[in-house]
């Protein structure tokens, strides 16, 4: 929706300009104390020229994923922006993995100033990525990460964390009540493992019994035909949570079907319109929302840094390996419940 | 020329399928008596065959293009584009329902036809228009669809919620088409058509058929199914998005081969695509049901389909014989 994408976007502006102001802001106050012998220190901090053909690429598979395309890419070209660097974005529009690892080689080859990679893949990555780092071009991962590559840095979300939150807000929705939850998502996805068990940290420890998780393809389609099976063969569920974008409508729309909105606690990551309008109808309890822009616009300051960060540890971080970021950037998440779901219509 | 009798030719396979279909049923009952209590419900028959409405409309179209010894690999595509073209014409551009409907039919049509007119008259082979085809609409849906289009008028959504006899309308409306379809494939000249140029393209094409003009035809068709799919799948969820599609058509054109279907052309039937979603939904559901493990799901199923059709393939041999 214009409206929802403005809003965010608004919000970026308004962070990265409220970032700024109270970066000044700090300095400024900071003046006043400073000891005369650093004085000059603040003017090594600048932000070295602009270079136009300084370019940084974005890869994921799905590269057109409306996530993506809402989300993702306008905090990309609104950093940029503000960098005066040069992005652009690659990656097959499918789930092919294949043709993921071919782009990044690809994209490696001509030797862009940097890369940010979406891990969809934790093992088929990590050659071209140790690749591209020993040809000695910075590689970090965002969204979804590749842990055992030598990636230096990953910007996104701690799933553990979403799937905690979820199970808590499922657990609060029930107040006391006890029974079995379904789970859907990518099941064969490290994130989504991730999630299922900081879920059942949280719901298992009040009682509740998790289901094996179950398989939605990432389509609302098969969300709701899923669902629609569990709600027939488990008589005493009493939740239901889902770990992708597509889950939270699917499984809404399966309980709604069979006239069980508001008897069956429902959770799901993402809030999208879909489920917004879900939330806003009683039937989803809670939709965990992911800072989405903060992955690409963080993750090409990350990059920018890199190549341009004026912070020295030693005499020689780069023979030592040091970099000046940090190797993980935790991103958070955003709980929208039936209360506060008119503030993001 | 010797009139094709579709409704014979594929008889065997049909009668096959739902006796495979009809022995799983009792085997589930006999192997899983508690689980059995939650699948022999009506409830759970509804939820069953209102999940496969969409392939359904799909498999019947593909059913037609298969006929013609075509297939169509658009069709998920279009039906996606079909349901946020509509529903951005009636949530943004304010078109009144029945209108925005039309012009969604209208537009999936022409979809079917560019893939038509493509393998048909400019000769370009059926795979590469149709993968081509399915990257065009489904960036444009994406386009705009973004994450998907909500809140669509609740007039529209009732046309995909009403329900009759505890059955939500897009089952009827399967129904209908399927009864349709049936008639058509086995009581009208028009239809027969299809087969003559599916089974031998050549002798059609002697004996007075425009196959060109009549693969168009099947295409422009398989179009306005896929559309109706779309904007009837974004009634039920008075929800467009931009990703419904995804995948189905390989669940439409696995239902016909499975219903009788051949792709080779020539060969299948409207209830024969219809028994096969209906086969392949309902061992989904019994594996739900069981609550199999995932990665299970798709080897049994996978397993189940090769036997179905391996089965047939050998009781036809031995019919020939």
């Amino acid at each position: 929706m214009p409206h929802s994408t403005l809003t965010r976007r608004d919000l970026l502006r308004i962070a990265s300009l409220g970032s700024g102001a109270l970066a000044l802001g700090a300095l400024a106050g900071c003046e006043k104390r400073v000891d005369p012998t650093r004085a000059t220190q603040p003017a090594s901090r600048k932000r070295p020229p602009t270079n136009p053909d300084e370019e940084y690429v974005w890869l994921s598979a799905a590269a057109n994923l409306p996530l993506f395309t809402q989300h993702d890419h306008p905090a990309l070209r609104l950093a940029a922006e503000e960098l005066g660097v040069k992005v652009s974005i690659a990656g097959p529009n499918t789930v092919d993995i294949v043709g993921l690892v071919s782009a990044v080689e690809q994209t490696a080859a001509r030797k862009p100033a940097g890369m940010m990679i979406v891990g969809w893949d934790p093992s088929a990555l990590v050659p071209p990525i140790n690749a591209a780092i020993a040809a000695g071009i910075p590689v970090i991962c965002v969204d979804a990460d590749v842990s055992s590559s030598q990636r230096i840095s990953f910007v996104g979300t701690d799933w553990y964390e979403i799937g905690i939150r979820q199970a808590e807000a499922m657990v609060r929705a029930l107040g006391g009540r006890r029974g079995k939850v379904g789970l859907l998502g990518l099941i064969e996805q490290e994130i989504d493992q991730r999630a299922f068990a900081g879920f059942r940290s949280v719901a298992e420890r009040a009682g509740l019994v998790c289901l094996e998780p179950q398989q939605d393809k990432a389509s609302t389609a098969e969300a709701t035909r899923v669902t629609a099976g569990i709600l027939q063969s488990v008589p005493d569920l009493v939740g239901l949570a889902g770990f992708d974008a597509e889950s939270g409508p699917g499984m809404a729309q399966a309980v709604k079907e069979a006239g069980k909105g508001g008897k069956i606690v429902v959770t799901c990551v993402e809030a999208e319109e879909p489920h917004l309008r879900f939330l806003q109808e009683g039937i989803l309890t809670a939709c965990v929302g992911q800072k989405r822009e903060l992955f690409t616009y963080l993750g090409l300051h990350v990059l920018y840094d890199l190549n341009h960060s004026q912070l020295r540890f030693t005499k020689n971080d780069r023979a030592l390996g040091i970099r000046p970021v940090a190797a993980n950037y935790n991103t958070g998440t955003y709980t929208v419940t039936q209360e506060t779901v008119g503030l993001f219509l | 020329m010797k009139t094709p009798r579709p409704h014979r030719l594929a008889l065997s396979r049909e009668v096959g399928l739902l006796l495979l279909l009809l022995l799983t049923i009792v085997t589930f009952r006999i192997l899983f008596p508690v689980s059995w209590e939650n699948f022999a419900t009506f409830s759970n028959f509804a939820s069953v065959v209102r999940n496969l409405t969409f392939e359904g409309i799909l498999a019947l179209g593909m059913m037609l293009i298969l006929v013609t010894g075509n297939f169509d690999l658009s069709v998920g595509a279009t039906a996606s584009l079909i349901g946020v073209v509509t529903g951005w014409l009636m949530k943004h551009a304010g078109w009144p329902v029945p209108l925005a409907i039309l012009a969604g039919l209208i537009l999936a049509a022409g979809c079917g036809f560019s893939n038509g007119f493509m393998v048909a008259r400019v000769r370009v082979n059926a795979l590469i228009t149709t993968l081509g085809t399915m990257g065009v609409f489904s960036g444009i849906a994406l386009l705009v669809g973004g994450p998907g289009i909500s809140f669509l008028p609740p007039d529209f959504a009732r046309l995909g919620q009403a329900q009759w006899l505890g059955l939500q309308a897009p089952v009827w409306l399967l129904g209908g088409l399927g009864v349709l379809a049936h008639y058509g494939f086995t009581h009208t000249r028009f239809f027969r058509q299809f087969y003559y140029i599916g089974s031998n393209p050549k002798a059609a094409r002697l004996s007075g058929l425009s196959v060109e003009r009549l693969q168009i035809m099947a295409f422009t068709l398989m179009g306005l199914l896929a559309g109706l799919a779309g904007i009837v799948y974004a009634a039920r969820v008075a929800t467009a998005s931009s990703t419904v599609g995804v995948g189905k058509e390989l669940a439409a054109i696995t239902a016909c081969i499975l219903g009788g279907a051949s792709l080779q052309g020539g060969r299948g039937t409207a209830w024969g695509a219809l028994l096969g979603v209906l086969f392949v939904a309902t061992i989904q559901n019994m594996l739900l049901i069981k609550q199999v493990r995932p990665e299970w799901q798709g080897i049994i199923l996978g397993l189940v389909l090769v036997f179905a059709v391996g089965l047939d393939s050998v009781l036809n041999r031995r019919q020939a014989a």
